[in-house]
């Protein structure tokens, strides 16, 4: 090892990364050259920075803040550090990247096409390099310049087919409210230093007032909210994530939303410290509404990447339930508790960052081959694309939380932190873990059938259009590279241990007066006990239960089955011969009961006209149904409209576009201040 | 320690040979009110036999997933029961057995079923599969929040550590908080094993059919996989109620083998009366007992913690 360090591997991933975008705008003219090589270096690149993560993680000493060079702005500093929480996501931003690029190579040619391959590499390229600094930023202003950087060139990704008005909606909608959102993050931060005296993410805060703090918290989560996509300020996610082009929703999902919940851990955990009960009740309340909202509107969604989207937003609230548990207990004095919150929500984020990113790329083949998104035309692609099918499939048993995948670890520790933290001390606080329980049962049980209707109605049946008819499997590279985030997501699920060891360093970390932890890294396949109690991490037993009996059951039957073979007929249906497409459920149809049991949340709207001489003879009927998110109707557009109302108001009274009125502003501007200056010594 | 290498096999036995009888006691029980003689107390086991020899006939519309379904789905369901130890005395030490584990592995029986419901194209399997979306999504947190409040009164979400909390009298049907967890578990029973008042597993009308829609494609050895994973499964729940609420013989080998058989049957003659004593509910009246499910559930959690059972 020719010191080989982890600085050296972080600064050489940088390096490739900026080398990858700008071989991409040189070799604009041969795209084929051009996109392979931006996605080869991409990869290269992106196990430098994995290596380099884990070499942090399973040393024992963090990478320390070092400085790369100095700019002439004072106070800003391109400063990068990687203690083992920022390795921790660059580790789970490394594996993702390498896949989404794999997979690029052989989705960009065929979609991007039209436009230049050239800039879109480029953006691309680029866009990675403001995640790795978000995560590895060690002065909060270069924090903020990355976060801007990072927000922006996700715009123009978002915006890339901006020739369509939904997707201009989109973009608007996205960049205006990731920008109000860093207005709230740089208040904090210069708040922050107003306190502390220094921009550093590792800022001591204990000299800060109570007040101060609470007002920092809450910029904070509001910031950092807005991009995780947290309610009641995730309304831009579902337009922006199904516009963006396919690998790059799995980017945003995958990562750009963990950037957030870093953010969180960092500033909010880290720095700033759990000061009162009410920031881990805050945070709860808004993951527990996240997770049943998400999920629940993430079910009656016809576009597959928007209920993917929704369903992003069930999970971060997931996470961010996790992060309010630990904090809730860690005010209670719970330590075990708030140890199991942290690891449990860091550890879904990893989770969801690998299945979210399969889930996508799927929804992107899919988008490819069918070229179409709207579940009502889709059916039957089981037949022509089943790799991409078993691969969808996977990815929706690990969202859905279900043994073997990974989700149900994370989910299943997510559970045993509430059970955790409910103790007899805490009695007013009980009521919110019961309802967190409840909560989290009825968003597990709205996510399978969430992706039950994905899988079942995109891939299963018949097809219901000539489009999904048509559709055949895509390249090998697309495969492969889904093919590898959802063999991790099972290698995960069936082994934690290694991942959850790693989360408990950081964990430990944090709430380092933990004297009742005897985390226990014995071997590597031995389940890692958290409490002195006999639960276990791993559901090693019900794996093993599973495959055992599934295995002799099948060698029961093979000898009957070769004697008895399956006859194939039509489907029976009651006896009814002539079955077409469309007599199957249709998306639309497949989640209405639910819309119907809970349209206080939906509020549903209805149009039926039926034509026809007749009203008992009709000719046809039209019916259109649609739902509406509540919180952008009821919360959002009367708070625009104000701004337009206003907005237009002052046009008439301020702005008139005389110079002359605009002359006498600046003279009276310049009067009132000069009389400030001489006032205030 | 010898008596746990036992356990294994005994448990399978029981779930395996009870399973089918569940069913058989339960429609005596409802013709003897309806003033026939009914099918034959073993008249399940016969059904499976005959099903076992009998072709399947598939649809050419379903792929390679729609004939995995039936050996996920007994799979899970007798995987999720080897999790519910009918005899605690021979359970082997430090059993990992969660309760949430075991409710997810059900789940995974229950993603399967409903999406292998829209593979045949068929109208009825996908009426199946979103009528049992929408019943599952909302009993869910009363079985969840009950096996919590269970948990917290035991001090883990071990299954076995339940039972024998259960035996201590940490949980008991004569306590508020117990009677009314019982309520609730054995109204999500009803949802969960698809019988009345939520639907009616002896008819075929499209009007009544939410589990029978979902297996209605399945024939031969296929729908006897099926039907039995739903017997298992509803064997487990009983067996859950049994272990909650009358741990009786609980730590001697002997007794408990006399007396387990007797808990499953006046379990199963309760649940009888209960499904001849309604009617089936229209499907977007089940809300409602879903809802009155889970405000027992949480009476139950909230109980607990007023009453003196948290102190003691």
């Amino acid at each position: 090892m020719i010191g080989i360090t982890a600085k050296g591997l972080l600064e050489s991933a940088l390096g490739l990364y900026f080398a990858a975008a700008i071989v991409s705008l040189v070799f604009q003219k041969q795209p084929k050259a051009g996109v392979a090589a931006c996605n080869m270096l991409c990869m290269v690149a992106s196990v430098c920075c994995g290596a380099g993560a884990l070499m942090v993680l399973l040393a024992r000493a963090p990478l320390a803040g070092y400085s790369g060079f100095q700019f002439a702005v004072p106070f800003v500093a391109v400063s990068l550090q990687m203690d083992k929480l920022s390795a921790f996501f660059v580790l789970c931003l490394a594996v993702v990247v390498f896949c989404v690029s794999l997979y690029a190579m052989g989705y960009t040619r065929r979609v991007i096409s039209q436009r230049s391959n050239g800039v879109y590499g480029f953006l691309y390229g680029l866009f990675i390099i403001s995640l790795l600094w978000v995560l590895t930023a060690e002065n909060t202003l270069f924090f903020y310049i990355a976060w801007e950087m990072m927000s922006v060139l996700s715009f123009f990704m978002v915006a890339w087919h901006a020739d369509k008005a939904e997707n201009k909606k989109a973009a608007t909608t996205y960049i205006i409210m990731t920008h109000l959102a860093a207005a709230f993050l740089l208040a904090a931060f210069l708040m922050l230093y107003q306190h502390t005296g220094s921009f550093s993410v590792f800022a001591d805060s204990s000299g800060m007032s109570a007040e101060v703090k609470n007002i920092v918290f809450l910029f904070f989560i509001v910031g950092f909210g807005t991009k995780a996509g947290i309610l009641p300020f995730h309304i831009w996610l579902p337009y922006a994530y199904p516009a963006a082009p396919g690998s790059i929703s799995a980017l945003m999902s995958a990562i750009m939303s963990k950037t957030a919940v870093y953010g969180v851990v960092r500033f909010v955990f880290f720095n700033l410290e759990i000061g009162q009960t009410w920031w881990g009740a805050l945070l709860l309340i808004m993951g527990l509404l996240s997770a049943v909202l998400g999920s629940a509107y993430a079910f009656v969604q016809t576009d597959i990447k928007r209920l993917l989207a929704y369903s992003s937003i069930d999970n971060i609230g997931i996470v961010f339930m996790g992060l309010g548990i630990s904090a809730m207990s860690h005010t209670a004095g719970n330590h075990t508790g708030a140890f199991i919150g942290m690891v449990a929500s860091l550890f879904h984020s990893f989770n969801h960052a690998l299945f979210k990113g399969s889930l996508f790329l799927s929804a992107a083949s899919v988008e490819t081959a069918a070229k179409t998104r709207d579940m009502n035309r889709l059916g039957g692609l089981i037949k022509t694309m089943p790799r991409t099918g078993v691969l969808l499939l996977c990815g929706g048993l690990s969202v859905a939380a279900l043994i073997p995948f990974n989700g149900f670890v994370s989910e299943w520790m997510t559970y045993r932190a509430i059970f955790t933290a409910v103790t007899i001390q805490s009695e007013g606080l009980n009521i919110l873990y019961l309802v967190a329980i409840a909560g989290l049962a009825m968003t597990g049980a709205l996510a399978v059938a969430a992706y039950v209707k994905l899988f079942g109605i995109v891939f299963l049946g018949k097809p219901r259009s000539a489009q999904a008819e048509e559709a055949s499997e895509v390249s090998p590279a697309m495969i492969v590279a889904n093919g590898l985030l959802t063999a991790m997501c099972l290698m995960v699920g069936v082994f934690p241990v290694t991942i959850i060891q790693i989360i408990s360093k950081i964990a430990m970390d944090l709430y380092p007066s933990n004297p009742m932890i005897p985390v226990q890294t014995s071997s590597w396949y031995q389940p890692v006990s958290f409490t002195v109690s006999v639960d276990k991490i791993a559901p090693l037993l019900a794996i093993f239960a599973l495959i055992s009996i599934l295995t002799v059951t099948i060698l029961l039957i093979l000898p009957l089955a070769k004697n008895r073979p399956v006859r194939r007929c039509v489907t029976w249906d009651c006896g009814y011969p002539k079955l077409t497409p469309s007599m199957q459920y249709s998306a639309t149809g497949f989640s209405k009961p639910i819309v119907i049991v809970l349209r206080m949340v939906f509020r549903p709207l209805r149009k039926k006209t039926v034509t026809g001489s007749h009203p008992y003879h009709p000719q046809g009927i039209d019916y259109d149904t649609a739902a509406y998110s509540f919180v952008e109707t009821n919360l959002y557009k009367p708070f625009t409209r104000a701004v337009y109302s206003a907005a237009n108001r002052m046009q008439s009274i301020v702005q008139t576009g005389s110079v002359r009125r605009y002359l006498g502003y600046i003279f009276f501007l310049l009067l009132l201040l000069m009389a400030y200056n001489r006032m205030v010594p | 320690m010898a008596l746990q290498i036992v356990y294994l096999p005994l448990q399978l036995a029981i779930l395996l040979t009870m399973a089918p009888l569940i069913n058989g006691i339960i429609k005596k029980i409802k013709a003897f009110t309806q003033k026939r003689k009914g099918p034959p107390l073993l008249q399940q086991y016969y059904d499976f036999i005959k099903l076992w020899h009998k072709t399947p006939v598939v649809s050419k519309t379903t792929s390679a997933f729609f004939l995995m379904t039936p050996y996920v789905v007994f799979a899970a369901s007798l995987a999720a029961g080897l999790l519910v130890p009918a005899y605690y005395a021979i359970a082997p030490d430090n059993f990992p057995a969660d309760a949430i584990v075991m409710v997810s592995l059900l789940a995974l029986g229950r993603f399967f079923m409903m999406a292998a419901a829209l593979d045949p194209a068929s109208a009825f399997g996908g009426m199946g599969s979103s009528r049992e979306a929408m019943i599952s999504a909302l009993i869910e947190p009363s079985i969840l929040v009950c096996l919590f409040t269970a948990g917290i009164a035991s001090g883990s979400t071990d299954i076995p550590l339940i039972f024998s909390a259960a035996a201590m009298g940490k949980i008991s049907l004569l306590t508020p908080f117990g009677f009314v967890t019982f309520l609730a578990i054995f109204t999500a029973f009803f949802a969960e094993t698809a019988r009345i008042p939520v639907d009616d597993p002896a008819t075929h009308l499209e009007l009544t059919m939410v589990h029978e829609a979902m297996v209605l494609e399945y024939s031969g050895r296929h729908l006897l996989l099926m039907e039995y994973g739903a017997a298992i499964k509803q064997l487990i729940l009983l067996m859950l109620m049994a272990g909650l609420f009358l741990p009786f013989g609980f730590y001697s080998m002997a007794v408990a083998l006399l007396v387990f058989p007797l808990k499953i049957l006046l379990l199963a003659v309760l649940v009888a009366i209960a499904e001849v004593a309604t009617v089936k509910l229209r499907l977007f009246s089940v809300p409602n007992l879903a809802a009155i499910a889970f405000i027992m559930s949480v009476l139950g959690f909230l109980q607990f913690f007023m009453s003196g059972e948290s102190h003691g």
